[in-house]
């Protein structure tokens, strides 16, 4: 757990600080994603779950989110997801398991544009399409490229 | 029985936390923040907008350089356009007053438009861009509303080439009003034109209109060339020398005159 101390601070001041300034047309990247990926897939689904409330909670407050339960919603799935997919990481061939952490992260990215944008989903789900993917593609090339550094499964 | 229930709870504690953070997400969102929330949600964001502020800042100022940038790009293209317009409001003054002057001459001319500058390097001249086949032939006088400016040097189909007043070698027959005495005007510099071969004892003075003679095969009477601006008599010389003032700037001619007839 304390090797996760520092990660932890650098992906929340990342979060807070970093992502206005490094936002392209008003999508900003989400460090706290990949914080808890990473968590989950070492530390289980259990503490992936609390990890992923707690910091969705401290992020809606902190960022003046007016729907405060949305992140820590998106984070638990996550944490959870990706806490149960690390009891298989030694049994899933490679490519599928990488197939079922994005399908995670979409699946999650989906909930979150869900209860953000509900009344889009039910007016123009193509439009809705555009903000899912919109918001999806910036983290997800971060994950990437993280991934090409430090792999979900060594 | 507590001991198994105790035991299910820990052996499934990752799935009950998901299910209850699940509920708690989900009853955050369904039931709006109260006012006490609210309060302390701005009083944290009080605290980490101060912190954020340098970042903020910076953000800020990069934003601000890159709309200066956008800005100074479009005062740019701005000034062009504004270039742009004051220019043809300066043509278009210069084609009314040609469209009225050609209202008012007798003289049978056409007008042209100056499509090159200085194409013979020996000559002052312009390229006009009617010839032939309009009409202009080689010697036909060319005038603006100003006054004389030249002549025609040569033709071709479609254009012609005008030897202009400013060259050295250029030479009219003129005459002075009231006086009507007459001389041979020749460029000097500066829109300034020397009149030689004036009788000594003859009436010129400053402000004297000068009009062509019509005494050779080119020029008719009585077109304008300028206001005297200079009587030089000085008694080694046999006549006196006038100076007179072309009123048209050469530099910036745009549109002439051809007398076809």
């Amino acid at each position: 757990m304390k090797n996760y101390i520092i990660p932890l601070i650098i992906a929340l001041l990342a979060q807070l600080f970093l992502s206005n300034i490094l936002s392209i047309r008003g999508v900003k990247p989400d460090f706290i994603i990949i914080f808890i990926i990473y968590f989950a897939l070492n530390q289980g689904s259990f503490r992936g779950v609390v990890i992923g409330f707690t910091l969705g909670l401290v992020i809606s407050i902190f960022d003046s989110s007016p729907e405060i339960g949305v992140l820590p919603l998106t984070y638990s799935i996550l944490g959870y997801g990706f806490g149960l997919l690390s009891n298989y990481k030694q049994q899933l061939a490679s490519l599928k398991f990488n197939i079922y952490c994005y399908f995670l992260l979409f699946f999650s990215f989906f909930v979150y544009n869900y209860f953000l944008f509900d009344s889009i989903f039910y007016n123009d789900f193509s439009l809705f399409i555009i903000y899912w993917l919109k918001n999806m593609i910036y983290t997800i090339t971060l994950i990437v490229i993280f991934q090409l550094i430090f792999p979900f499964r060594k | 029985m507590l001991f198994r229930l105790l035991v299910t709870l820990q052996k499934n504690k990752h799935h009950i936390a998901f299910l209850l953070s699940v509920i708690l997400s989900l009853t955050f969102i369904y039931y709006s923040p109260s006012s006490e929330y609210s309060y302390f949600q701005h009083s944290i964001n009080s605290v980490t907008n101060y912190i954020k502020s340098p970042f903020t800042r910076f953000s800020e100022l990069s934003k601000a350089r890159l709309e200066n940038e956008m800005l100074r790009e479009q005062l740019l293209l701005k000034t062009l356009e504004k270039e742009a317009l004051v220019a043809q409001g300066a043509e278009n003054i210069k084609l009314k007053e040609m469209l009225e002057f050609r209202d008012t001459q007798k003289l049978n001319i056409i007008a042209a438009k100056i499509i090159n500058k200085g194409l013979t390097t020996s000559i002052n001249t312009v390229t006009i861009d009617i010839g032939s086949l309009n009409g202009v032939k080689a010697n036909d006088p060319v005038i603006t509303p100003n006054g004389v400016i030249g002549k025609i040097y040569s033709v071709e189909s479609e254009t012609a080439v005008v030897h202009l007043i400013n060259d050295p070698d250029f030479r009219i027959g003129v005459r002075f009003l009231p006086s009507a005495e007459t001389g041979i005007l020749r460029w000097k510099a500066n829109n300034i034109c020397e009149v030689r071969e004036v009788y000594k004892n003859s009436e010129i003075n400053v402000g004297d209109n000068v009009i062509t003679s019509g005494l050779g095969d080119i020029f008719p009477p009585g077109l304008p060339i300028g206001p005297v601006t200079s009587v030089a008599d000085t008694r080694d010389e046999f006549q006196k020398i006038v100076s007179v003032k072309i009123k048209e700037n050469l530099n910036a001619l745009y549109y002439l005159f051809v007398i076809i007839d």
